[in-house]
């Protein structure tokens, strides 16, 4: 069952896009088939990491030193489960968005949208290194290309910007990926993580893997492509971009620090993407308050969140120096939560972009004026997105922020306890700034309704909404998830 | 006496490979022009294969090379094609649209 399920995960979303590219009249309609079928998948998937535990699969019976193996711990399963209720919703809403145009703007998203898909899932499952290699650059390509949808010189110039920063990355990493394999000989993670190597190759190859996946993942200070990438970016695709694709840097490098090298990870280094990742909360934090254009904002508000993520390496050496495991289980938990919230809300938010920028006509925030009567349900999402962005309660942010507040003070790590406090405040300021201007009723300049207002299809607001909700469902019922993230999960007891 | 007993190979071949990725990261990183990033790009690759086909050599048994590199390098050409034939049709578009096909450094919010 659970293997059937697998298959439906990894296959359903490159067969629809492919598909969808051959049939685009029928696109509609395979989007909504691949939704269902790998929203059903994932639960199915989920369910068995749930009730059985680690799942391993290798690829046409080929075992892992020549084939490559799939693994399905909690982690991978919460990860493709995201993916696929994220997708599903952003789906349903570019279904309905894309109607007012451009006109050819639907046509090329379907597609790329499922293939970026299908490769997100590809590299939540998939062991192998060096295909890891080949999911990340399949995701980056397709994401590429949903940039460049637009097609005007802005558009084009902002993925050109990502291709290039995103192709350097991918071959440091892929230059890392020959150094484990020449110093260890294998490619599989859990056979290099069984063969303990030590020595300056492993290092720097950890070290060239990281730098590469930092780009990726935009970690301040290689962060310089996405503002301009997910900002002009169709919103479908921003929320895509921003929600899942960064995560999937970040997922690796996950992994590779905390399950395949951790006897190479020295604390200095965990400090150094810990100082980063502070740099990146703080300097992104402060560029989303001052933005003008709500996109913008919201791009820079994806830079302060990666920054979280990076905050758990220094924590995890902490542990390992000062000792406590329960303290590390609420890292590990933190992390996988953070991504989860981040990635609900976020989408959330950049669909709701997309609405106001409909319905007033305008990107600029301080336009905004009066967009809470035109688009009620749109300012609710954002008011509830935003709640759990800033990490109030009850939300998936406010645990996952109070996770890595808490081990935080339990580590004595003040320093960090700062930042995510401060870059909760500025968080606040921006999210509210926002709601501000949607709730004054005086214009403060006069314009002229825009045209798409009428058109804009009733179900768009409430796909956005069905991700706000979930973020909030998250924060009341997170016992489960962390049931499902303990399968497999590098200290919870149980081996894999 | 053989040249592998001399110069060892993989170590001649590892050491043009990383000086190619130099060359390439410079040229990726300094040079606006679109064109000369796409090919300090190849460059890279190609450095970045050179030294995975060094560690074929490096692994040889019996005087068959190990397979396993190959299959990396051969996956990689396929994948670094389909990436530049992307970014070739992206500047070639940009090209119709504004005449020039140049990425200015600092500017990264997408205003131009």
């Amino acid at each position: 069952m659970t293997s059937e399920a697998l298959v439906i995960v990894l296959l359903a979303p490159l067969l629809g896009g492919v598909l969808a590219f051959v049939l685009p009249s029928r696109a509609g309609a395979l989007v909504a088939a691949t939704s269902v079928a790998s929203v059903g998948a994932a639960i199915l998937l989920a369910f068995g990491v749930y009730t059985a535990g680690v799942q391993r699969h290798a690829l046409s019976g080929w075992p892992a030193p020549l084939g490559i193996g799939l693994y399905v711990d909690g982690v991978a399963a919460t990860m493709v489960l995201l993916a696929a209720s994220v997708c599903a919703g952003i789906g349903a809403y570019a279904g309905g968005y894309f109607r007012l145009g451009p006109a050819n703007g639907a046509r090329g998203f379907w597609p790329l949208f499922l293939l970026t898909w299908g490769a997100l899932n590809a590299t939540f499952l998939v062991a192998d290194l060096f295909t890891l290699y080949v999911c990340l650059e399949l995701g980056m390509i397709t994401a590429v290309a949903s940039v460049a949808l637009q097609s005007d010189a802005r558009a084009l110039k902002a993925s050109m910007r990502y291709l290039m920063a995103a192709l350097m990355g991918s071959l440091a990493y892929l230059l890392g990926v020959a150094l484990v394999y020449g110093s260890t000989g294998a490619l599989d993670w859990l056979l290099v993580a069984a063969r303990p190597a030590g020595g300056s190759a492993v290092t720097v190859a950890l070290s060239l893997m990281t730098v590469g996946l930092l780009v990726k993942a935009a970690l301040f200070p290689l962060h310089f492509w996405l503002p301009g990438a997910h900002s002009i970016a169709p919103p479908p695709v921003s929320a895509l971009l921003s929600a899942l694709v960064v995560k999937g840097a970040f997922y690796i490098l996950l992994r590779l620090w905390v399950q395949v090298f951790p006897e190479v990870v020295v604390p200095a280094a965990a400090h150094v993407l810990g100082a980063l990742g502070s740099g990146a909360v703080l300097w992104g934090s402060f560029q989303a308050v001052f933005q003008e254009r709500l996109k913008l904002m919201i791009a820079y508000s994806t830079i302060a969140q990666i920054g979280y993520l990076f905050l758990v390496f220094p924590l995890f050496a902490a542990v390992a120096r000062q000792g406590g495991r329960a303290v590390q289980d609420e890292v590990w938990h933190a992390a996988i939560y953070f991504v989860v919230a981040h990635a609900l809300a976020k989408a959330a938010l950049f669909l709701v972009a997309g609405i106001y920028q409909k319905v007033i006509g305008s990107d600029e925030i301080q336009e905004l004026v009066g967009a809470a009567a035109k688009a009620p349900i749109a300012t609710l999402t954002w008011g509830l997105a935003g709640a759990s962005l800033i990490g109030l309660p009850p939300s998936g942010g406010f645990l996952a922020k109070w996770l890595l507040l808490t081990s935080s003070i339990a580590l004595a790590q003040w320093f960090y306890v700062f930042v995510i406090l401060v870059g909760g405040l500025l968080a606040s300021i921006y999210v509210f700034r926002v709601l501000w201007f949607a709730f004054s009723t005086e214009p403060l300049t006069a314009h002229p309704p825009a045209p798409d207002a009428a058109r804009l299809p009733r179900a768009v607001p409430f796909a956005g909404l069905a991700l706000a909700i979930a973020v909030v469902i998250l924060g009341l019922r997170a016992t489960e998830l962390f049931t499902l993230m303990d399968r497999g999960a590098p200290f919870a007891g149980e081996t894999p | 006496m053989t040249l592998e007993a001399d110069v060892p190979v993989h170590l001649f071949y590892g050491l043009v490979g990383a000086t190619l990725v130099a060359m390439g990261f410079v040229a990726l990183v300094t040079k606006q022009h679109v064109f000369r990033k796409i090919l300090a790009w190849n460059a890279m690759g190609s450095g970045v294969f050179v030294i995975v086909g060094s560690f074929a050599i490096r692994n040889a048994d019996h005087g068959a090379a190990d397979a396993l590199p190959q299959a990396i390098v051969i996956t990689g050409i396929v994948v670094s094609v389909s990436a530049t034939a992307l970014a070739l049709a992206i500047a070639r578009r940009l090209h119709r649209l504004t005449g020039d096909v140049l990425l200015e450094a600092g500017d990264d919010k997408g205003t131009a």
